[in-house]
């Protein structure tokens, strides 16, 4: 009997309602089928056919193909012990009117109205003889280890049923290949966009990989015969089949998932919460950031990340967020490999990311890969999004403070390119306060944000990103407050093989801020601050086998910052100037990673960076003088990266992680949040580098076949050398803020508990986190110690967080978006006395923190309506009405006493005096 | 130059939407805490004063924080059995008397102090010792000019000055206002033993005059510019409608130069006690003087010891300069009525109303000056001193011009 290597599926056609199947190889010797055939022993009380699939796979060792549309009907109810596997599966898939056929390999095949005809043959030339429509199709090259294939591009004739159905065949058989990796790319069917994140996984198997932010992947294939399937949040899920006699490469379309109303949507998420090896990482696709209610209606990254279990912020309209206790400097913002210093527009109520400008975000609070480095807490990863590659299009909103245009499309056959802005029109908001003085004042600010992609062939592209932010701010007609980020960089991607593609990356980042007094002209002047940086980088991502892959590569930051300035404006201004000496540094490191899967259940994540930081000359501290590019100090050391994931089984996982890290740039602030005249200092001979560790251990578990994924994660976490000041410390044009700080450590310990389910009509996640953290000074002498050198609570220590974020979806037009958050208030410092002096009553400090503001509650509420969804229509358009802070809670930010002629007031000040109600309008065509 | 205070303040205004409809509000609000116990903090106030004989010191404690009502509003509880001594750095010591210890008033009588040394002071009360740390002398260079300027909002004082030597650099201002007043109707009569008579000059009643000492603290430095100089900085504030341009406003401004550390301290000061809110705001952080406690070092103390000669200029601004009207809402007598009847109804009422007063007389027919009534309103509309003024003037207040 000959064995056939074709896999033969057959598939119900919904539609057109007519059965057929493809047999596309029937080669090779077909051993008795029956003769040495397992028995199993199942117990099943209305169960599905999955699960019957599952007990039946782990005692037999087979593995079972089937169409789960032909059995998701299903329900088993069964009590056979010790039953021959074909006596039971007759017994199950009879009266359903399926049929199976045992095949050599361990494999079942399930099938609808016909068994299986495991004789035919001469199918397999099909493909070399007939051009597929639509796909381009590499000739497969008999010898050539690399055959690839394409089969997203866009007019495509073939249904998608089609594709997932068709062998597609790599190699010549016969081949002695040592193993077989598959690559490529995943992207949008309809846009030609990369889609990052996707999963991929080797069905019968627990080899799974994701795409990277570009989209490409990397994955061992173990048998000749495999089936991939591929997964992308908000897409439809698809597979290919495969028939790989060498490695090869084929890139892989995604359709937008529609929503049919009637059906419980089959589960297209990634599942990765189990199945990665990495804890403490959140993905936040666009979809999921747009429906999410936000003030003024704003769509915004950092406004959705505050609702993730683990992040916290001092208030609603504070700019930054503390991740596990870290504090607002200690996260690296990064789009698309910029640094942006100040992620925030109008004095924090806005990120300063364009929506339409990003395809997705992901922010690493507990494993940071040993690529990145240089703060402490988390890294924000912002991918910004490619230039449509199929057609010209646009995207755009209007909404009560800003509009925003993003335009992207083909530059001919290897370019996309995608330009974009934001703008506001806010100044309306200040004509609303009723004070003269500040009507005649002014807020603005802008950013745009431009990516060009250019694949000049399958083995190379290059990415160029720019984003540049401005934010100015008047007060009055006489003091002007302006700062920006530019952003520049250029990405090479190159694919030397299957196994071995390198990124590198080099780029510029500004940050710089002025402010200007004209208030009288005898003392007008304007004071800069700037921070520049010079990077370049290169990765190796190296696949070794199916057990390993391995990411290494180094980078490079150079420093230079403007610490800075002040001089005179105009004439008659009498401001001296004053320039503080610039700071250089040079950060590098070298990093390594091998993702290392021990067996189907223990995977680990071995990571080490080793991080060197290089105070650079010119500078002269008073007693030496250093030349320009003279080492003047060096800190050095390595930063351990380990994570490791024990897969207890199908849908539940432990893991465990350890994280050092290494921060050598230091925000100056004593306010409880980010301003915009905070400023950057770089580690010298006098302020050390920031260390910080963390242990974290992970319990997951996914149920209703991963569409809920649940998650216990519990850290500690230290934080050694950062910085806090001297009572009345100036930070600004301060020479020597290193006799001003004082030494802090820190310790932060958590539990977050997250239930999440992303698809479906309802869909959302809930969390609770109670955490920590608390500091206190250290090396300091005592009469500056802060509370006696005694741990105190942090600004962002808020013990209990519960979030819920939720939406349902009507209709294929209407979803409703639900947002509700509760946290304990955040730690202040209260008057304990009262003492009348200098003419009025004053309030005498507690120690610092050792109180609390109410606890903060909010609730907020909108419905995205979408416009009706023709395909062949001029633009499409959807609306977002809500309201911000439902219930018109007076949250306070902070509660404080002033002393006023009549004696001591208590007030509090809250951001939202009421509920915000908004209505954007957003198009795309 | 962190333009500190403006730009907070802005902050908040925006945000402070007083309608607290749209984007945030301020509101009074008590958060109910259970204050910590402390040790008594000891708050020392005054100055040792290089420019004269004799150095005031107040002593008091801080009053615990009440929360959950109003906070009472007075002075320090008066510390009274103290002992101040101001000590040159060469060891002489000039003691305090004890003249008004019982409100917690020192005085502590010295020759003039010599600017070349550096002083301290020691206090003691009953077992617990404070010291200072040792202070050099400053000297305010004499006050350039005082200025003001008159917009719609209201007058505004401004003080300029310059150190020529470049030596003083931090400027602290306190200063004095004092104002005449007038109740809307003037008292000619007075009821005496059920007689009715003129009032004679001196127990006229219809103008008073009040003074008022700063609440605020002024600072200002001039360390970032090219010379000593102190342009136009904004004192006292005459809002619009205020009694204090009744008739003629006089201001005193001292002015006292600090050194880096006292500036620092006043600057922290009046951040944690006057700043308007947090958004932005430094955290409130503890405030420490140059005094210390030597027996107990865990006992906080508020102040700062200072050497100081101080500047003083006075300002004038008479009604007759403002160009404009300036009308007067005087909340005081804002709910006054004046009153009037027969000559003998008048007399029986006020004698039993001790608390009205007779203001002047009603002629019933306007062909003859016979009386025949009065008027009368309430002592609070009418005597002025009711307000808290005295009617005596001040030698300082300039001669009738017109």
């Amino acid at each position: 009997m000959n064995i056939p290597h074709a896999f033969v599926r057959i598939l119900k056609k919904r539609k057109l309602s007519f059965l057929f199947f493809i047999i596309l190889w029937c080669v090779g010797h077909s051993s008795a089928l029956y003769a040495q055939e397992p028995s199993v022993t199942i117990r099943l009380n209305n169960a599905s056919f999955e699960e019957f699939v599952r007990q039946a796979e782990s005692q037999t060792g087979y593995t079972f193909y089937y169409d789960a549309a032909n059995t998701d009907s299903l329900r088993i109810s069964l009590n056979m012990v010790n039953s021959q596997l074909s006596v039971v599966l007759e017994r199950v898939l009879h009266e359903q009117g399926l049929f199976f056929t045992i095949l050599s390999g361990k494999r079942v095949f399930v099938t609808s109205g016909q068994a299986l005809i495991t004789h035919l043959d001469a199918i397999g030339s099909r493909q070399q003889s007939e051009p597929l429509s639509g796909d381009s199709l590499h000739a497969v090259k008999p010898r050539a280890s690399l055959a690839h294939l394409t089969d997203y591009s866009g007019d495509t004739t073939e249904t998608i049923i089609a594709i997932e159905n068709r062998l597609f065949e790599f190699g010549t058989k016969g081949q002695v290949v040592r193993d077989r990796i598959l690559s490529g790319y995943i992207r949008d069917a309809d846009t030609g966009l990369p889609i990052p994140f996707a999963l991929i996984e080797v069905q019968g198997h627990s080899l799974t990989t994701h795409s990277d932010q570009q989209g490409y992947f990397t994955i061992s294939i173990p048998e000749e015969r495999a089936t991939v399937k591929i997964s992308g949040v908000g897409k439809k899920e698809t597979q290919r089949q495969l028939l790989m006699y060498g490695s090869a490469r084929l890139d892989i379309a995604l359709n937008e998932r529609v929503y049919a109303l009637a059906e419980v949507i089959v589960s297209g998420s990634d599942g990765t919460g189990v199945t990665r090896t990495q804890m403490g990482i959140e993905r936040l696709t666009m979809a999921t950031i747009r429906q999410t209610p936000a003030v003024f209606g704003e769509a915004d990254i950092v406004r959705v990340i505050l609702t993730l279990p683990g992040v916290q912020t001092v208030g609603e309209a504070a700019a930054g967020f503390n991740v596990r206790g870290g504090a607002t400097d200690q996260n690296l913002v990064l789009y698309n490999d910029a640094t942006i210093y100040n992620p925030s527009h109008f004095f924090g109520f806005f990120s300063s990311f364009n929506p339409d400008g990003v395809s997705s975000v992901e922010l690493y609070k507990s494993s940071i890969p040993a690529r990145f480095g240089g703060r402490l807490s988390s890294v924000l990863d912002v991918s910004a999004k490619e230039g449509n590659r199929q057609k010209f299009s646009g995207a755009g909103g209007i909404g009560p403070l800003t509009g925003r245009l993003t335009l992207e499309g083909p530059i001919g056959k290897k370019t996309s390119f995608l330009v974009g802005g934001r703008s506001t029109y806010s100044d309306w908001l200040m004509k609303l306060i009723p004070d003269e003085g500040y009507q005649n004042s002014s807020a603005s600010f802008f950013d745009t944000n431009f990516q060009v992609t250019h694949e000049p062939n399958e083995k190379n592209t290059v990415y160029a990103v720019g984003y540049f932010s401005n934010d100015r701010f008047g007060l009055g007609r006489d003091t002007l407050y302006s700062y920006q980020n530019l952003s520049t960089n250029l990405k090479w991607k190159h694919v030397y093989n299957n196994r071995i593609h390198s990124l590198l990356t080099v780029g510029l980042d500004r940050y710089d801020f002025t402010m200007t007094n004209t208030n009288l002209e005898p003392t007008s002047y304007r004071l800069g601050y700037g921070i520049h940086q010079t990077f370049a980088k290169a990765e190796l991502h190296h696949h070794l086998n199916e057990r390993h892959r391995l990411l290494y590569g180094l980078s490079s930051i150079l420093y230079s910052t403007s610490p800075g300035s002040v001089t005179p404006l105009g004439a008659l201004s009498e401001v001296v100037e004053k320039v503080l000496q610039p700071e250089q540094a040079l950060e590098s490191a070298l990093h390594l990673t091998d993702v290392f899967q021990i067996n189907d259940r223990l995977e680990v994540d071995l990571g080490l960076r080793y991080s060197m930081f290089n105070v650079l000359g010119p500078r002269n501290d008073g007693t030496t003088s250093y030349q320009s590019g003279a080492f003047i100090k060096t800190y050095h050391a390595p930063e351990i990266r380990f994570g490791a994931r024990y897969r207890v089984a199908t849908a539940t996982s432990l893991k465990i992680g350890y994280n050092s890290l290494r921060q050598y740039i230091h925000m100056l602030s004593n306010t409880t949040s980010i301003t915009p005249t905070d400023t950057w200092k770089l580690s010298d001979q006098y302020i050390r580098p920031q260390f910080g560790d963390q242990l974290s251990i992970g319990f997951y578990q996914n149920f209703n076949s991963d569409r809920i994924e649940t998650s216990v994660e519990l850290y500690y976490k230290r934080m050694q050398d950062y910085l806090d000041y001297k009572s009345g410390a100036r930070l600004l044009m301060n020479p020597n803020i290193e006799r001003d700080v004082l030494g802090t450590e820190a310790r932060a310990y958590g539990v977050e508990f997250l239930v999440k389910k992303l698809t479906g009509r309802l869909n959302g996640w809930f969390s609770y986190t109670y955490s920590r953290v608390e500091q206190r000074t250290v090396d300091v002498p005592e009469e500056d110690m802060i509370n006696g050198g005694a741990y105190y609570p942090s600004n962002h220590d808020k013990p209990h967080n519960l979030t819920l974020v939720g939406n349902y979806k009507f209709s294929h037009r209407v979803s409703f978006s639900l947002n509700g958050t509760y946290s304990t208030g955040r730690p202040i410092t209260l008057p304990i006395a009262v003492y009348y002096y200098a003419g009025n009553e004053r309030v005498f400090y507690s120690e610092r923190n050792q109180y609390r503001i109410p606890d903060y509650f909010r609730l907020d509420a909108s419905f995205n309506i979408e416009g009706n969804h023709k395909v062949r229509k001029l633009a499409h358009s959807s609306w977002t009405v809500g309201v911000y802070n439902v219930t018109g809670r007076r949250n306070p930010f902070s509660v404080f006493y002033l002393s006023e002629p009549d004696g001591i007031k208590g007030y509090k000040l809250s951001i939202f005096g009421s509920q915000i109600p908004f209505l954007t309008y957003n198009f795309k065509f | 130059m962190k333009r500190g205070l403006t730009y907070w303040i802005w902050i908040l205004a925006l945000l402070a939407l007083s309608s607290c409809l749209f984007v945030a509000c301020r509101e009074a609000f008590d958060i109910e805490y259970e204050p910590q116990d402390t040790a008594p903090i000891l708050v020392v106030e005054g100055y040792i004063n290089a420019g004269d004989t004799e150095s005031k010191y107040r002593l008091g404690y801080a009053r615990e924080m009440e929360t959950g009502g109003s906070l009472s509003l007075g002075s320090n509880v008066p510390v009274t059995n103290a002992s101040i001594t101001i000590e040159s750095e060469s060891g002489t010591k000039y003691y305090s008397s004890t003249a008004a210890a019982a409100v917690g008033e020192y005085i502590i009588r010295h020759p003039i102090l010599d600017p070349g040394q550096r002083y301290r002071l020691l206090i003691r009360t009953g077992q617990t010792e404070y010291e200072s740390e040792f202070v050099e002398v400053r000297i305010s260079p004499e006050i350039t000019e005082l200025e003001w300027e008159r917009n719609d909002k209201g007058i505004q004082v401004f003080v300029n000055t310059a150190d020529p030597d470049n030596k003083s650099h931090h400027y602290r201002w306190e200063f004095e206002e004092t104002w005449k007043y007038t109740p809307n109707w003037r008292s000619v009569y007075i009821l005496e033993d059920g007689e009715v008579r003129f009032r004679e000059s001196n127990e006229f009643v219809h103008a008073c005059y009040m003074s008022q000492h700063s609440s605020n603290i002024y600072l200002g430095t001039s360390e970032d510019l090219a010379n000593d100089v102190i342009h136009h900085f904004p004192l006292a504030f005459v809002p619009v409608l205020s009694d204090k341009m009744t008739d003629g406003y006089s201001i005193l401004v001292r002015q006292m130069v600090l050194t880096d550390q006292s500036y620092s301290y006043w600057k922290q000061l009046k951040e944690s006690s006057e700043r308007l809110g947090d958004i932005f705001g430094p955290m409130p952080s503890e405030l420490r003087g140059n005094i210390k406690c030597t027996t107990q070092p865990d006992y906080h103390v508020i102040g700062l010891v200072e050497a100081i000669r101080v500047a003083e200029k006075r300002l004038f601004i008479s009604r007759s300069e403002l160009i404009e009207y300036w009308h007067v809402v005087n909340e005081f007598y804002a709910g006054c009525r004046l009153e009037q009847g027969d000559v003998q109804e008048v007399i029986s009422f006020l004698t039993l109303n001790r608390n009205y007063l007779m203001l002047q007389e009603v002629q019933g027919n306007p062909n003859n000056s016979n009386i025949t009534g009065y008027s009368y309103s309430t002592r609070a509309c009418v005597d002025c001193r009711v307000r808290g003024g005295t009617v005596d003037v001040p030698d300082f207040w300039p001669e009738r011009i017109f």
